[in-house]
C-alpha cells in the first residue's frame, strides 16, 4: 500500500459515500462497492480483480473503481447485477460521474453515480413465482 | 428722490460686500496645521491600509484553509486507496483474485 499524504476525504465524506453505498445496497438487493485509489496496471484488470476479490457477493456486486491520479474510472458488474445493469446504464452514470469528477467534486460524483447506479437497477422483484 | 438712490445702491452694494465676505476671508486649507511626524504617516498610509488588506485576505482564505486539500484534476493521488463495501481482508481477498474471473459487464470513462 502507498504511503497516505493526509486523508483525501473528511469524516463526513467517508460516512456520505459509505451510507450511498448501503443505500444503493439495500434499496436494488445488489451489493455496490466503491474502490478510490491508484491503479496498478491496466484499469480493467485491476477493476475486475477488485470485483473478483469481493467473494461471494461477486455475481451480484457492482463495483466501482475511481482513479483520481490516472482521473480513469471503471464500473464491473457480475453475473446477476449485469442483468439488472446494462451497460448503457452504466455508462450513463460513468459519463455523470466524470462529468462532477473533472469539476474536482469527488464526493458528490460518486453518490451521485450510485444513485444513477442505484435507479437503473431498480427495486429487487420478489421472488418469482412459478 | 436722490436719497432714495443713495440708499438703494449702498444697499445693493452691501449685499454683494457681506455675502462675499467668506471668500475674502482667508481659506481653511490655506493655513498651515502642524505636520505630521513621519512615525504617524507610516502608521496612516502604509500600516493601516496593509492591515486592513491582510485582515480582508485572511477573512477570504479562511473557508478554504478550513477545507481539506481539495480534489484537482491532473494532480498526483498519493493517498491510501479507500474501499466501501469491500471485503473484510483486502489483501488476501485480492491476492487470489483473477480478472475476469467474476466481471461481466460494465463501463469504463475518463476525465
Amino acid at each position: 500500500m502507498p504511503s497516505g499524504n493526509g486523508e483525501p476525504f473528511t469524516e463526513g465524506h467517508v460516512r456520505e459515500i459509505s451510507r450511498s453505498c448501503s443505500i444503493a445496497s439495500s434499496e436494488t438487493g445488489l451489493h455496490y462497492s466503491v474502490y478510490v485509489g491508484a491503479v496498478e496496471g491496466e484499469i480493467r484488470d485491476h477493476a475486475e480483480r477488485l470485483h473478483a476479490a469481493l467473494g461471494a457477493v461477486s455475481p451480484r456486486a457492482v463495483l466501482v473503481l475511481v482513479a483520481p491520479g490516472d482521473r480513469q474510472l471503471e464500473i464491473v458488474t457480475g453475473k446477476d447485477s449485469s442483468r439488472r445493469l446494462s451497460d448503457r446504464a452504466c455508462a450513463l452514470a460513468a459519463l455523470s460521474m466524470t462529468t462532477s469528477f473533472s469539476g474536482g467534486d469527488l464526493v458528490g460524483g460518486i453518490t451521485t453515480g450510485l444513485r444513477m447506479l442505484s435507479e437503473a437497477a431498480g427495486r429487487e422483484l420478489p421472488a418469482a413465482r412459478h | 428722490m436722490r436719497s432714495r438712490l443713495v440708499t438703494a445702491v449702498v444697499a445693493a452694494l452691501a449685499s454683494v460686500v457681506v455675502v462675499a465676505t467668506p471668500a475674502l476671508a482667508l481659506d481653511d486649507g490655506e493655513g498651515k496645521g502642524k505636520p505630521l511626524g513621519a512615525g504617524l504617516v507610516i502608521v496612516i498610509y502604509v500600516l493601516i491600509p496593509l492591515g486592513a488588506f491582510l485582515v480582508i485576505a485572511f477573512f477570504s482564505t479562511l473557508p478554504s484553509m478550513l477545507r481539506r486539500p481539495r480534489y484537482r484534476p491532473g494532480r498526483a493521488w498519493k493517498h491510501d486507496p479507500l474501499w466501501f463495501g469491500g471485503p473484510d481482508d483486502p489483501d488476501s481477498a485480492l491476492s487470489s483474485a483473477r480478472p475476469g474471473a467474476t466481471g461481466r459487464g460494465g463501463a469504463s470513462a475518463e476525465w
